[in-house]
């Protein structure tokens, strides 16, 4: 029964991943895609927009271990650690595209 | 009929020692790993770090819990490495890696998770059986385990294999885009658009090799042969980071469990020598 069971799981979650198409954590990818690493701008209160590289060039501020983190976790990091931001712009390289997120 | 056949197969006793020979491995690599783990929570819970609460009901991590977490990650690992109560180490091995992976994304790695169900199965499988303190206080009895655990350990890792070359089926891949990014200790001048696309189809269809390749006796000693470079190279040119070395280590650990009777009969012979203990205790079943 817990052998039937384990390699169930086993097969099925990495399974989902290749069907659903996305970049599971269970999936078993190890390197397979190419990173994407997107670019942050702080926008403040006076409505003057600054690249995060420029905000904190030694990374003392914004820490992300290995790029394995979700960039929605990073703007609400950069919303509350950030004074004065009122929304972050994610531009992200593959595919193309933008997001504004507003802070709460 | 059917059913009980297959009942039976997994029932069936072997011996212990290429299981032992897998343990030891897999809880060097989990020592490496959890002081790895220990850089990793200090960097992720500082006021810097990025915070990626995987679930709702993730368990709670802080910077004063974490010495602890990894101190008992450590211990438990010591332990399981020497086989002492290697259940219970093993179990708390496992409980302790599931709690460092689920109490924050930013701390999830898929080898950590790698790690995580290769330790369950070794512990379920009873690895201390041999060649462990526990066997040793039980006075170095011939030592044999059930089949179906072993069984599951190969399956898990042919199922790594195959979908991490599933994974590699994408036109960014095997167009050499990806894999430059990757190889950071890689000499820039030798990584041609050819060698990156070489590189980029040998490591796709080494995985898919390797998925059936080690379980086929013709073909084994071949397979374990490409298995060992492709996973050493893995370390050396992509960086000599724990997290390759960990995950690297914990598959290679495995390719002993695909030995046949003959020559584990043989490396039960040696080792027994070397432990000064009687090698006739250990004949296979």
């Amino acid at each position: 029964m817990f052998f039937a069971i384990y390699l169930s799981i086993q097969v099925y979650l990495p399974a989902r991943c290749v069907v659903d198409g996305t970049h599971c954590r269970v999936g078993w990818v190890m390197m397979a895609h190419q990173l994407d690493s997107p670019t942050f701008f702080v926008r403040r209160a006076s409505g003057q927009e600054v690249p995060l590289a420029e905000i904190d060039p030694d990374r003392t501020l914004v820490h992300v271990e290995r790029g394995s983190t979700e960039a929605r976790f990073i703007v609400r990091h950069l919303c509350e650690q950030i004074p004065d931001t009122v929304a972050v712009r994610v531009i992200y390289a593959r595919p193309q595209r933008e997001e504004i997120t507003p802070c709460d | 009929m059917r059913l009980s056949r297959a009942l039976a197969v997994l029932d069936r006793r072997i011996d212990g020692t290429p299981l032992a020979l897998c343990r030891v491995m897999v809880g060097t690599a989990a020592l490496v790993r959890g002081l790895a783990s220990y850089f990793v929570m200090m960097r992720v819970l500082s006021p810097g770090g990025v915070r990626a609460p995987g679930f709702d009901w993730s368990p709670p991590v802080s910077l004063v819990a974490a010495p602890w977490l990894i101190g008992i990650w450590l211990i438990a690992a010591f332990c399981f490495l020497v086989g002492f109560r290697t259940r219970l180490s093993g179990a708390v091995l496992a409980v302790t890696i599931a709690y460092y992976l689920l109490a924050d994304g930013s701390l999830y790695a898929s080898h950590i998770y790698f790690l995580l169900l290769i330790v369950f199965l070794l512990t379920v499988a009873d690895s201390g059986a041999a060649f462990s303190v526990d066997w040793y206080l039980r006075g170095m009895p011939r030592a044999e385990v059930a089949y179906g655990p072993v069984l599951l350990l190969k399956l898990q890792v042919a199922i790594v294999y195959f979908f991490a070359g599933i994974a590699k089926l994408n036109p960014a891949f095997l167009s050499g885009e990806v894999l430059p990014e990757n190889l950071s200790s890689f000499p820039d001048a030798w990584m041609t658009p050819e060698v990156a696309i070489a590189a980029s189809w040998a490591a796709m269809m080494l995985e898919f090799y390797l998925v059936f390749a080690l379980w086929i006796r013709r073909l084994r000693m071949s397979a374990i042969f490409f298995g060992l470079i492709f996973h050493g190279l893995i370390v050396v040119t992509m960086s000599f980071y724990a997290g390759l070395i960990t995950y690297s280590t914990t598959i290679v650990a495995t390719y002993w469990l695909y030995l046949s009777n003959e020559e584990v009969a043989v490396l039960r012979q040696r080792i027994a020598g070397f432990l000064g203990s009687d090698g006739e205790r250990y004949e296979t079943a």
